[in-house]
């Protein structure tokens, strides 16, 4: 197994789920979201062997160079721009969602400024090559890993979580789960979306031995983030909360030196996590976007980079005027229905790898 | 080209307005409020803050707080116009306690709780009790042992100073929680001044709005037992005329609920406590200690059994049996409607099990 791919995987799971997940699936508690968990993990354990398996067929290759194999210019630009512009518009949410948490409780900042800032950096990130990035990745999540599992063990093994709230709500485990939430608790899972530009640089072939293992440490910090939100405020109590995982965390002392509010590194933490997440979201969507030009275009650097960085400019104007324009309400509602529409892309993203997996097979042979 | 990056990259750095973040001396730390009812009926409110002046040296003797009140028709008013009083800007990041008066905690407290959870600057940590007769008395006494700007009552409050076996420590978070959840209630310490000390020996149980019932120190020391598995207390008794204290080291209680029989539910508590004797006169090492044990088993359980019911009569649920309830029966929403004719009927099986470890350094 390749460690870098295990780590795109992981990356993926942790940020969403620490910045968007918990508050969707806490607000669905009494209609089913730890069913949508199970059968969300389901379908992206199948999604993920599904696009490994078909990957392996193709050594070398991003989804750009597999498309320009099998359709005409026409279709291949137009799939090309809509997942890109699928891609990059998720990076985007999550910056847009931590500014407006970060904001919550660092009142002196506007939004607009944490979310400029923050793409300055994520852009320079993205517009790196494709090796920097990973191996940024790694080193990042060797930095925040570990503070997050401390924090998470100190909430665990806290005076304040109230087992017995935890265990009322197996009542409703096997509540049938709406498909907007199975389609928001698939996403910890999305992170194959990196495979497909990564798999340029290292091969995305995964021992079955690790399945297991990505399905132990993505649903693992999904599920402890739950379980502390609802044994630290009750089974009624979190849900009059905006940010549950967030206030939850905050009722914990952890005294370790110069925090006495454990919200703030574990802030820190996802900042680090975020920026790393967004870059190599819009990385991947950039190369996807970038896969539609001829290639004589993609070898010159100087007019590869200058579209880079007028994308990224072009989102960052659209992510501040969206976040500046619409309440957190608004945006909640308007994520739910985008994570829908991420579930299908992604579903025709895995059939069209998969379906020209086979047809390169059958040619073969 | 470089430099003409650098050049640009200057210049964003020089339309960023640079008063967002406000120094620390333009800041003065918030570290205990204090909600009362007024007097004034067009302003019920009454807020007090607790200032934290910054001082050079660390000094006991002298006073470093300030203490501001001011009536509101609402608490946010009167916060403003505490603002108005100050020369810096209040911070209420390292806000400690939280003191309700006894005049709110009788008529509601949803009000005041409402505001401290909603504002996301206070932290969800910090410690809640109920000041009487109300809270700016409790907030403008200053104790002498206080070496760092009000942080007495920190220290009492959350065991992280003193550990009492009267006090019954509070979060935020907590008293939030139990006022929400369905099958659990509400208790606060009870603050009260005692020249240049803080008297903190007795629990208030509230419902979900307002207090029921102020517990007297024996109760409140059986109901801390109950409330905590990790003992810090003593049990006083009498053998053969002499005063026999035992101090508990080890306890662990369990709450089982059963009712297969419709008529007749039945709560039953088992605490379980392993102490040393700390004090008695008489010689007792050679003696069957098995007498001594079962003495204070019987006294415990009548105390445990007189507090579990005097809850009961007032319909008060703070140790969460009713959440227990909900825990162990799988029928969803239903089980909150049984439980309420449930618990006025139920009956208390306490079971006692007290074991002497040993004797203490003399026989």
């Amino acid at each position: 197994m390749n460690r870098y791919v295990f780590y795109v995987l992981w990356c993926d799971g942790i940020t969403i789920s620490g910045l968007l997940l918990y508050n969707l699936l806490l607000d669905e508690r009494f209609s089913g979201s730890i069913m949508a968990i199970v059968i969300s993990a389901l379908s992206g354990m199948i999604f993920l062997v599904t696009i490994t398996k078909s990957l392996g067929h193709f050594p070398k290759q991003g989804l750009p160079e597999i498309l320009r194999m099998f359709l005409p210019a026409g279709a291949r630009v137009s799939l090309l721009i809509f997942f890109s512009i699928m891609t990059i518009t998720k990076g985007c949410i999550m910056i847009g969602y931590a500014s407006s948490f970060f904001n919550l409780y660092l009142i002196d900042v506007k939004t607009i400024t944490i979310i400029a800032f923050m793409f300055i950096t994520v852009s320079w990130g993205a517009t790196r090559s494709s090796k920097t990035i990973l191996s940024t990745l790694e080193l990042v999540l060797f930095i925040c890993i570990p503070i997050m599992y401390y924090i998470l063990t100190k909430a665990v093994f806290s005076q304040g979580i109230e087992w017995n709230s935890i265990k009322a709500m197996a009542d409703y485990a096997f509540t049938w789960p709406k498909w907007e939430t199975i389609a928001a608790a698939n996403s910890v899972f999305s992170g194959f979306v990196g495979l497909i530009i990564f798999n340029r640089v290292v091969p995305s072939k995964i021992k079955w031995k690790f399945i297991p293992l990505l399905l132990i440490v993505n649903l693992h910090i999904l599920v402890t983030g739950l379980l502390i939100s609802i044994g630290i405020h009750g089974t009624y109590g979190v849900g009059n909360y905006i940010a549950p995982t967030y206030s939850a965390l905050d009722s914990i002392g952890i005294m370790s030196g110069l925090f006495s509010r454990t919200i703030m590194p574990y802030f820190l933490i996802i900042l680090f996590l975020l920026l790393i997440y967004a870059a190599v979201t819009i990385h991947v969507g950039l190369e996807l976007l970038k896969g539609c030009f001829s290639m004589k275009f993609q070898t010159n650097p100087r007019k590869e980079q200058l579209l880079s960085w007028i994308i990224c400019g072009l989102f960052t104007v659209i992510t501040m005027i969206y976040f500046n324009t619409f309440t957190l309400k608004q945006i909640k509602y308007h994520t739910v229905n985008w994570f829908e529409l991420r579930f299908y892309t992604e579903f025709l993203m895995v059939a069209l790898i998969a379906l020209f997996a086979v047809m390169k097979w059958k040619r073969r042979v | 080209m470089k430099t003409i990056y650098l050049l640009v990259l200057c210049f964003t750095m020089a339309i960023q307005s640079g008063c967002a973040f406000k120094d620390i001396d333009k800041r003065i730390f918030v570290i205990a409020i204090g909600v009362d009812k007024s007097d004034d009926i067009n302003n019920p409110y009454r807020v007090t803050l607790k200032l934290a002046l910054p001082t050079q040296k660390l000094d006991p003797s002298v006073n470093n707080t300030q203490i501001i009140s001011e009536n509101s028709k609402t608490i946010t008013g009167a916060i403003g116009r505490i603002t108005a009083k100050t020369s810096k800007d209040l911070n209420y990041g390292l806000l400690e306690a939280c003191v309700l008066g006894e005049s709110i905690v009788n008529e509601n407290i949803n009000e005041p709780l409402n505001w401290l959870s909603r504002r996301f600057d206070i932290p969800m940590e910090g410690m809640v009790a109920l000041g009487k007769p109300n809270a700016e008395t409790v907030l403008k006494m200053k104790p002498r042992s206080e070496n760092y700007s009000g942080n007495a009552l920190f220290l009492s409050l959350s065991e992280s100073g003193s550990i009492s076996s009267f006090t019954v420590p509070e979060h935020l978070y907590d008293f939030y929680r139990r006022t929400t959840e369905k099958g659990v209630d509400p208790y606060l310490p009870v603050i009260e001044t005692e020249n240049e000390v803080y008297k903190i020996d007795t629990a208030a149980l509230l419902d979900k709005q307002k207090l029921k019932v102020i517990l007297t120190p024996d109760e409140t020391r059986v109901f801390k037992e109950l409330l905590q598995s990790y003992p810090h207390f003593e049990i006083t008794t009498k053998m053969v005329d002499q005063p026999f204290v035992l101090t508990i080291e080890q306890l662990k209680s369990r709450y089982t609920i059963y009712t297969h029989n419709k008529n007749k539910p039945i709560i039953h508590v088992t605490v379980q406590m392993r102490g040393i004797v700390e004090e008695f006169v008489n010689q007792l090492y050679e003696e069957n200690w098995t007498k001594f044990e079962k003495h204070v088993e019987q006294e415990e359980k009548t105390k445990i059994s007189s507090l579990l019911k005097k809850l009961q009569k007032n319909g008060i649920d703070p140790f969460g049996f009713g959440l227990l309830y909900r825990a162990t029966r799988h029928e969803g929403d239903k089980e909150w409607e049984q439980w309420q004719s449930i618990y006025p009927e139920a009956i208390f099986d306490v079971n006692v099990k007290v074991s002497i470890l040993g004797t203490g350094a003399i026989k």
